[in-house]
């Protein structure tokens, strides 16, 4: 995997008991300025991340995405409440 | 019991911590493995090295030296801005993880840290063995690496942290210090800069072992008490204590700034004082305390520099008398020359429990403390930018100027405490 760190638009649920938010699907925007959606099929695992002290919760998901299915990260940046394409 | 301390030291610290954020973001290069530096702007006359990475270094760069001088040594070489909001979030994880092991911390500096671990040797811990799980959880949990000095003092440690770098730990312990110690050039003690270097070479002394072998008294008579504690330092003697740094005592707090134009009128003076006058109030009063002294430092574009300094009656806290002081005493020193840098100072610092009224005291005191307390609160909740004084708006004057952290310790490596 390699990090992209692309911005996208995401929908999650935020749980009643507030335990992690949950990813359902995203938009990504391509480089011809099209917009693709995503839908998250799996949720492999979440954790938290404070690299260079900078608060984020990591997600490994996997999807099929133009047919093939395909790993991927999402991050979550925690103080500026901002979700980014991670790593694919 | 004998102490065992920890010198913990982020390498090429803002390098690193910049490198690290650039990855995050996807950048492609990482920036420790090429030839790069943390530079100020040049164009508003800050372009001086902060920090390069080992790469730069073989190229001969140093810290310190200008943009200017760094490029003609290495053309290709890349420059990052400094991002400080950044290494005080990349501080403050570090910190976080040694709290873990222990309570007794001091940061000496953004990127430095003394620990006192005297507990996990009376666990029957093995020190290098806690030191190294130290070292992989900061490099793996936040993705830089440090240097673990481990010795008996704050001054073993901190040596041993310097040995070699990056990544490494390495201890200093009494029996060792003949061999790892005593070959290095006198310049690399702790404590002996490029005046005393030059004083020792005199006396033929190049090597820190020449040094713990000199005579202590012909030390000092040459360097004076300096000449002791660098015999003292040579030989591994250091009684400090790892101080937490509530516990230092301030003794004053100051805020200046060199500006990148010339302050040619009254007025342009009084407004950059005012911005110097408002971070500093502010700091006072995070602080909880009070001043009864108040210092101004002018420097003239030709470098020529003097201060002025007044004595009050009473103790003071807001921005609005720390500022008509300050004014008071530019207009008694300033001989109407441009100004290039400025700074204020405040000293005689108290707690503010058991304060001395003045009759000369101004009759709205409480309203004006009520003031900034409130500004202060208003400043904590919505950034230091929410609220400033009319003055400022629309013009090209930065409210609140100075100072990029609380001022609760320097930024990097240093030797004030």
């Amino acid at each position: 995997m390699k990090i992209v760190a692309k911005p996208i638009k995401t929908m999650v649920v935020f749980e009643y008991e507030g335990k992690t938010p949950i990813p359902y699907k995203f938009k990504l925007q391509m480089d011809d300025g099209s917009e693709k959606i995503v839908r998250i099929d799996k949720r492999i695992t979440s954790y938290r991340q404070k690299i260079a002290g900078i608060d984020t919760l990591i997600y490994e998901c996997q999807s099929i995405i133009d047919g093939i299915e395909k790993r991927y990260k999402l991050k979550y940046i925690l103080s500026e409440c901002k979700w980014q394409l991670y790593a694919i | 019991m004998e102490l065992l301390v920890y010198h913990v030291d982020a390498n090429s610290a803002y390098l690193s911590w910049t490198a690290v954020a650039l990855l995050e973001r996807g950048y492609e290069k990482d920036i420790r493995k090429i030839p790069a530096v943390i530079a100020g702007n040049p164009e508003n006359r800050h372009g001086i090295i902060l920090t390069k990475s080992i790469p730069a270094k073989k190229y001969g760069i140093r810290t310190g030296e200008s943009l200017f001088e760094a490029r003609k040594k290495c053309p290709d070489l890349e420059v990052y801005p400094p991002d400080y909001d950044l290494y005080l979030l990349c501080s403050e994880a570090m910190y976080r993880i040694l709290y873990e092991y222990t309570p007794v911390i001091q940061r000496y500096s953004v990127d430095e840290c003394f620990c006192d671990m005297t507990s996990i040797k009376r666990a029957g811990d093995n020190p290098v063995e806690v030191a190294l799980e130290i070292k992989e959880r900061i490099k793996k949990e936040l993705g830089f690496t440090v240097n673990i000095g481990i010795g008996k003092n704050k001054l073993c440690a901190k040596m041993a942290g310097e040995l070699k770098k990056p990544d490494m730990i390495h201890t200093l312990w009494p029996e060792e210090i003949p061999d790892k110690l005593w070959p290095l050039p006198v310049r690399e003690l702790f404590m002996v800069g490029r005046a005393s270097e030059k004083k020792l070479e005199g006396m033929g002394i190049r090597t820190i072992g020449e040094l713990a072998n000199a005579d202590r008294g012909i030390l000092k008579a040459n360097l004076k008490s300096h000449g002791v504690l660098i015999h003292d330092y040579a030989n591994g003697i250091d009684d400090s204590e790892v101080v937490v740094n509530d516990d230092i005592i301030r003794k004053g707090i100051g805020n200046g700034l060199t500006y990148s134009y010339d302050l040619e009128t009254i007025d342009d003076i009084y407004r950059e004082l005012l911005a110097l006058c408002e971070r500093l109030s502010g700091r006072l009063r995070k602080l909880g305390r009070y001043a009864g002294l108040v210092s101004v430092y002018l420097r003239s574009s030709n470098l020529h520099g003097y201060s002025h300094q007044m004595k009050l009656h009473g103790m003071i806290n807001t921005t609005t008398e720390i500022f008509d002081i300050a004014k008071n005493l530019v207009n008694e020193m300033w001989k109407k020359e441009p100004v290039r840098a400025m700074s204020v100072s405040l000293s005689n610092l108290s707690d503010g429990e058991n304060i001395q009224l003045s009759l000369f005291d101004s009759k709205d005191k409480e309203q004006k403390e009520a003031l900034d307390k409130a500004v202060d609160r208003i400043r904590e909740i919505f950034g230091t930018k929410s609220i400033f004084r009319g003055t400022f708006a629309n013009g090209s004057v930065e409210p609140i100027q100075g100072g990029v952290n609380d001022g609760n310790y320097i930024m990097m490596g240093g030797y004030r405490q």
